[in-house]
């Protein structure tokens, strides 16, 4: 493990990712004192005027939108959402698969073709039309969003941890430690487990991205957490005020900001991706 | 080694998680009660607290205008001590939930003014006598007061227009004062027409540029005498038996005649029908004109007008069947005049069942029953439609156009040759579409970003006109606080009207206080309590009435406090 | 999704799956058997779809009838309707009624458009097949060029530049390339429309007649464009990296021996080799695109089942959701069928023993 940190700290892209990650997550963290208005907040100029769709100028640094609400603060605010949504997603996703993968794997027989065909059936159902029917189901609240995104993205990591659990199943020193006594789950989670660990880190990373992009999809649909903000939903205002064509400063920042949060989820899988799988590290 | 770093992961994790939601956002700060003049009493009993309100309202989606004016609202509730968690809905939750099943603490609604409202039967006895109480039925609010009621059976059944004028003034004067489901706002309508090419004008109330009376109406100033129409979505529908949606039915009534129509003003004018006699209480006469044919060349007798009724409660059609349900029995008199015999007396049995109730051929309705039953008939979709209107149906390409021909063989010719109404996917492109020159005319409401781009063409050219209808907040008396008037009084006064038009609506509307349009000359009044924004003046009557706040500001009942529904 | 990854996860795909099958028979047999379990395994994933949306829909708070009380339908007028639509039956008794229209090909009639959903949906189903085919045939003609191209010179600043651009532009979100593209195309330099499928009271003789017009593609190059953007960066980085991997074997060394020229080489030797894992990406990418076209068709109003399945979801037009539903569920069974029995046909490093 110590090595694959070593690997880590090597690899330019990852570290990169990683830096991109953590800014965001410091960003997150102080949201509220950096904001400089509440983002729900609809300003007024000094005669009493709402200060709608203002360009960028020094009250404002990324303008106000068709309401009149500071896009700075937005942005900032919006920030929690997303990376509140990516992380505990990523988390869920990670273990429900891993463990399933695991099981699945080690075990084999009914168990085994029990929970793929599970997977398999969950491989049919279409991602976005899915999350749509289950959030409007559940109601518009930000846990039902994550509930969503876990419930359909878990299918990914299984099958590639159940395969690996597989090549391990047969190693000479499972044998070994089998012959020795132990019970199969301290076998499971102590020997076989840590080793798929940077398999399983990939998919935390990319599940993270991926569940970047489906908050912030959900959101433009409309079907977010109405009174969270968060980039999603601040192109869904934008795009539904017909006034998108007019205010670039309002358009630009949700978009490249999503944009850059799921790019470093990506990177960081790839680093994770290349200490998993050494032939690739030749790239 | 490994075990660090699952600890460090969960650190991070924890971390993130931990301050993430345990920070409250700038947005959640506590607003305590804004008016000063607050005396604050300690030691209240928990279990007096005023309820929370769990406010509906709109999405962004159905609606951004109900979505911040709700927002709006709901701070200056918060600034009087009430509780308020904002929750919005879908209009399919909450239709289900609030206008159905009754359910709810308090929602908007953005109610249309139809020309068949302009008789505020609607307004004044559906939506607030006891019997519409129920589950399914007007009266969201519950709103039960036996003074009331008796104004309203008056008002439902008497012939004499002077005595139902009376009744429904004192009506509107009791909801100004007991507020159940009060109105906030009235849009101000803008129609865009072209009008190089249009001339003369003539929406109708309610309706505006898509009134009958328009159509029948507005000229053509050049060769072009197609009225090209641009609406935003498409129609469903072409069964008069099974629709549901207003767009369907303004075209299904250019296809198809009723025995009376009502006027750009609301008031009923005799159309099929010659004359309209009520010769009791329950039993009206009615004669029809004998020059009227179907397009197909049939004519139209008064077998056609007792079948439609008929048919209509045969097969339990919902679209006619608050129409028809309240009529006994047809008999054919002679062969241009019918005897129509109601169960009960209903004072608006000419004004909105004969005005509602569009008359169906016999000779294609019949058969079809006959070889099908009931529901092939409600679920006909009738693609052809023959009808006896002013306008003969063309032809209708999906999501594409719907086209209506001029009739030139009817009893009145439009002066226009033909309607062609196009759906746009995009309110943007109806507005485009205006520009351009594509489309001559749209019943769509112009926003302020609107209005500013059609300026770019001379040709367009705008009507304004009141909104009939209006957006009505639903309180439900049937939970508390809402059971006790003078908490909804002071709720109602809580509403920051002037501060919404400016910045929701941007000068798009204005303030309303009565359900009945102060632009219905005939049936308004304007002599009611207006319960206008004041923060003060709401304190003091919820003091006057033994309410209580406590150190943090928020409302408390007074001990053995008995809630008032309404004033006495 | 990290590409190697995709390897594996597809190798291990179809290792679970023959790793399933009885060891003694000949490779062909032995697909014929794989073959038939997946598509009755398809089958059965299907029905379990429709049953399980067919009890969500029925739970969702709302229905059909009371979104139009507002518009005058009083109490016994919603009965009535409600007694048309037969939801007045029990839960139970409407999905025996549904799953037996089904087994004839009745989808029911939906509550919106009172016609049969079968023909809305084939209408929408059409639409969204020619926006899908158009930008995955651009996604994966520029993918497969670029990222042969990036292989071979692989190492240069254009690789570097190349493969950021694509994993960006992959990270976007392909409803703010919409936007975008659509501001500046439609809004700002007026070339383009601003959606739809086609301009709003034009008039064509038939589907063909309408699809190949000008004015059809005129609508259609924005948002295919948008979503092939957005599909092009998995084929681009994929076959990239399957080149390199082609370009170390032996046998294109041979050919640089023989003098072949370099544009002949990469051309005739490494791409087809390096073609197998991008044309079973193809499936997956097809399957994903048909699932993923409600945002590009809800950006630019075009009239797809993506779009339709949102609007009935609004409306509680149970029948026309559902059926929309089915049919993308299908679709993207189909094509994840398709793409594992490419997989284990073409690929052969895959042992069937």
């Amino acid at each position: 493990m110590k090595s694959a940190f070593k690997l880590f700290a090597k690899n330019k892209v990852g570290l990169i990712g990683l830096t991109i990650f953590v800014s965001f997550v410091i960003i997150a963290l102080f949201a509220n004192s950096l904001a400089p208005y509440d983002p729900m907040e609809i300003q007024y100029t000094a005669e009493g005027g709402v200060k709608r769709l203002m360009a960028p100028s020094s009250d404002h640094l990324l303008g106000t939108t068709y309401m009149g609400r500071d896009v700075l603060s937005q942005m900032l605010i919006g920030s929690r959402v997303a990376v509140l949504v990516g992380v505990i997603s990523a988390v869920c996703v990670a273990f429900i698969g891993t463990n399933i993968g695991l099981i699945s794997g080690y075990f084999g027989g009914k168990v085994d073709r029990i929970l793929m065909g599970i997977v398999d059936v969950m491989y049919g159902l279409p991602f976005l039309p899915f999350a749509l029917i289950l959030v409007s189901v559940l109601g518009p609240g930000i846990q039902n969003v994550i509930l969503a995104i876990v419930l359909i993205t878990w299918r990914n990591s299984s099958r590639v941890i159940r395969s690996q659990a597989l090549t391990l199943k047969n190693r000479t020193f499972i044998e070994a430690t089998r012959l020795s006594g132990a019970s199969d789950w301290r076998i499971l989670y102590r020997h076989i487990a840590p080793n798929v660990v940077p398999v399983s880190l990939i998919y935390v990373s990319t599940s993270m991205a991926a569940a970047i992009m489906t908050e912030s999809s959900i959101s433009f649909l409309g079907l977010g957490d109405p009174m969270q903000v968060s980039w999603g939903r601040i192109l869904f205002t934008c795009y539904s005020s017909q006034a998108m064509f007019k205010a670039p400063w309002w358009i630009l920042p949700p978009g490249m900001a999503i944009t850059l949060l799921v790019l470093s989820g990506y990177m960081m899988g790839r680093a994770f991706e290349e200490i998993a799988n050494p032939k690739l590290r030749e790239r | 080694m490994k075990l660090k770093k699952y600890v460090a992961l969960l650190l991070i994790v924890l971390l993130t998680v931990g301050s993430l939601a345990g920070c409250s956002g700038k947005a959640s700060e506590e607003k305590t009660a804004a008016a000063s003049s607050v005396e604050t009493t300690e030691g209240l009993d928990p279990a007096n607290k005023v309820p929370a309100i769990d406010f509906w309202i709109q999405s962004q989606t159905k609606d951004p205008i109900r979505y911040e004016a709700g927002l709006m609202i709901a701070e200056n509730w918060k600034k009087l001590g009430f509780d308020v968690n904002v929750e919005t809905r879908e209009w399919a939750s909450m239709s289900a939930e609030g206008m159905k099943a009754h359910e709810h603490d308090v929602f908007m609604v953005k109610w249309g003014g139809k020309p068949e409202r302009v008789d505020p039967y609607h307004w004044l006895y559906s939506m607030h006598n006891s019997i519409e109480a129920s589950e399914g039925g007007y009266n969201v609010a519950g709103y039960i007061n036996p003074e009331y009621d008796q104004l309203a059976d008056t008002f439902a059944t008497s012939t004499d227009v002077s005595e139902r004028q009376v009744a429904a003034k004192e009506m509107q004067r009791l909801l100004a004062q007991d507020v159940p489901q009060p109105p906030m706002f009235k849009l101000k309508l803008k129609n865009a027409y072209n009008k190089t090419k249009f001339e003369n004008l003539t929406p109708g109330i309610g309706l505006g540029v898509y009134s009958f009376w328009n159509f029948m109406n507005i000229t053509p100033k050049t060769d072009d005498k197609i009225l090209n129409l641009g609406q935003g979505g498409d129609i469903n529908l072409l069964n008069p038996l099974a629709t549901k949606t207003g767009q369907d039915i303004y075209m299904l009534k250019n296809i198809y005649d009723p025995l009376v129509r009502l006027d750009v003003n609301g008031e009923v004018v005799n159309w099929l029908a010659t004359e309209v006699k009520a010769i009791d209480a329950t039993t009206v006469e009615v004669s029809i004109r004998d020059d009227v044919k179907f397009h197909d060349g049939e004519s139209l007798t008064v077998d056609d007008v007792k079948f439609t009724f008929e048919f209509a409660k045969e097969i339990k059609s919902p679209t006619y069947s608050q129409h028809v349900r309240n009529i006994a029995s047809i008999d054919i008199f002679d062969e241009d005049t019918l005897v129509f015999k109601l169960e009960k007396p209903l004072a608006t049995f000419m004004s909105n069942t004969l005005s509602q109730c569009l008359i169906l051929p016999e000779h294609i309705w019949k058969p079809l029953y006959d070889e099908k039953g009931a529901e092939a008939c409600l679920t006909y979709e009738n693609s052809q439609p023959i009808g006896s209107g002013p306008f003969v149906f063309d032809y209708w390409r999906p999501n594409e156009e719907f086209a209506l021909k001029a009739n030139k063989a009817h009893f009145q010719v439009p002066k226009i040759e033909g309607i062609l109404r196009t759906p746009y996917p995009q309110t943007f492109g109806i507005i485009q579409g205006l520009i351009a020159g594509e489309v001559d005319m749209t019943s769509y409401n112009m926003t302020p970003l609107d209005l500013e781009e059609v300026k770019k063409s001379e040709d367009v050219g705008i009507v304004e006109l009141p909104d009939m209808g209006s957006y009505v907040i639903h309180y439900n008396m049937r939970k508390a606080p809402f059971a006790d008037v003078t908490a909804r009084r002071a709720l109602t006064m809580a509403i920051p009207r002037q501060a919404i038009l400016d910045v929701v609506f941007d000068g798009g509307a204005l303030k309303t206080f009565s359900l009945v349009s102060e632009d219905n000359n005939f049936w308004t009044n304007q002599e009611i309590e207006m319960l206008d924004f004041d923060l003060e003046k709401a304190t003091a009557e919820l003091k006057a009435a033994g309410y209580l706040w406590d150190e943090n500001g928020k409302l408390y009942y007074p001990e053995n406090f008995e809630a008032k529904s309404y004033v006495q | 999704m990290p590409l190697a990854t995709l390897y594996c996860l597809r190798a291990a795909k179809a290792q679970t799956d023959i790793y399933v099958l009885n060891g003694k028979v000949g490779r062909k047999m032995r697909l014929g058997k794989y073959i038939g379990k997946r598509v009755t395994l398809a089958f059965f994933t299907l029905l379990i779809m429709v049953t399980i949306v067919f009890f969500m829909f029925r739970v969702i708070p709302g229905d059909p009838i009371s979104m139009y009380i507002d518009q005058g339908l009083d109490q016994e007028s919603q009965q009535l309707m409600m007694e048309m639509y037969g939801l007045d039956k029990s839960v139970p008794e409407q999905y025996a009624i549904y799953l037996k229209g089904l087994f004839v090909g009745d989808m029911g009639r939906s509550f919106t458009y009172s016609k049969p959903v079968a023909e809305v949906i084939g209408e929408r189903f059409l639409n969204t097949l020619v926006l899908t085919t158009t930008s995955l045939m651009i996604a994966f003609t520029v993918g497969i060029t670029g990222g042969s191209y990036l292989a071979w010179h692989r190492g240069t600043k254009l690789d570097l530049f190349g493969t950021i651009l694509a994993l960006i532009i992959r990270c976007a979100p392909v409803f703010w390339t919409g936007m975008i593209l659509l501001s500046v195309f439609a809004f700002k330099l007026e070339w383009l429309p601003l959606g739809g499928m086609t301009t709003v009271g034009s008039d064509f003789n038939s589907f063909f007649d309408k699809i190949f017009s000008f004015d059809f593609l005129k609508h259609l190059i924005l948002p295919a464009l948008t979503s092939a953007l957005y599909s092009m960066a998995t084929p681009t980085l994929l076959m990239r990296t399957s080149m390199l991997e082609v370009v170390k074997e032996d046998y294109v060394e041979l050919a640089f021996a023989k003098g072949l020229t370099e544009k002949q080489i990469r051309r005739r030797h490494a791409m087809r080799t390096a073609l197998l894992p991008v044309v079973t990406i193809f499936a997956v990418q097809a399957g994903l695109a048909i699932g993923g076209s409600v945002l590009v068709e809800t950006v630019f109003r075009w009239p797809g089942m993506g779009r339709e399945i949102v609007l009935a979801v609004g409306a509680r037009d149970y029948p026309m959701a559902q059926g929309a539903f089915l049919f993308i569920g299908l679709a993207t069974i189909t094509f994840n069928l398709i793409a594992d029995i490419l997989y284990a046909y073409l690929d052969p490093r895959v042992s069937l023993d």
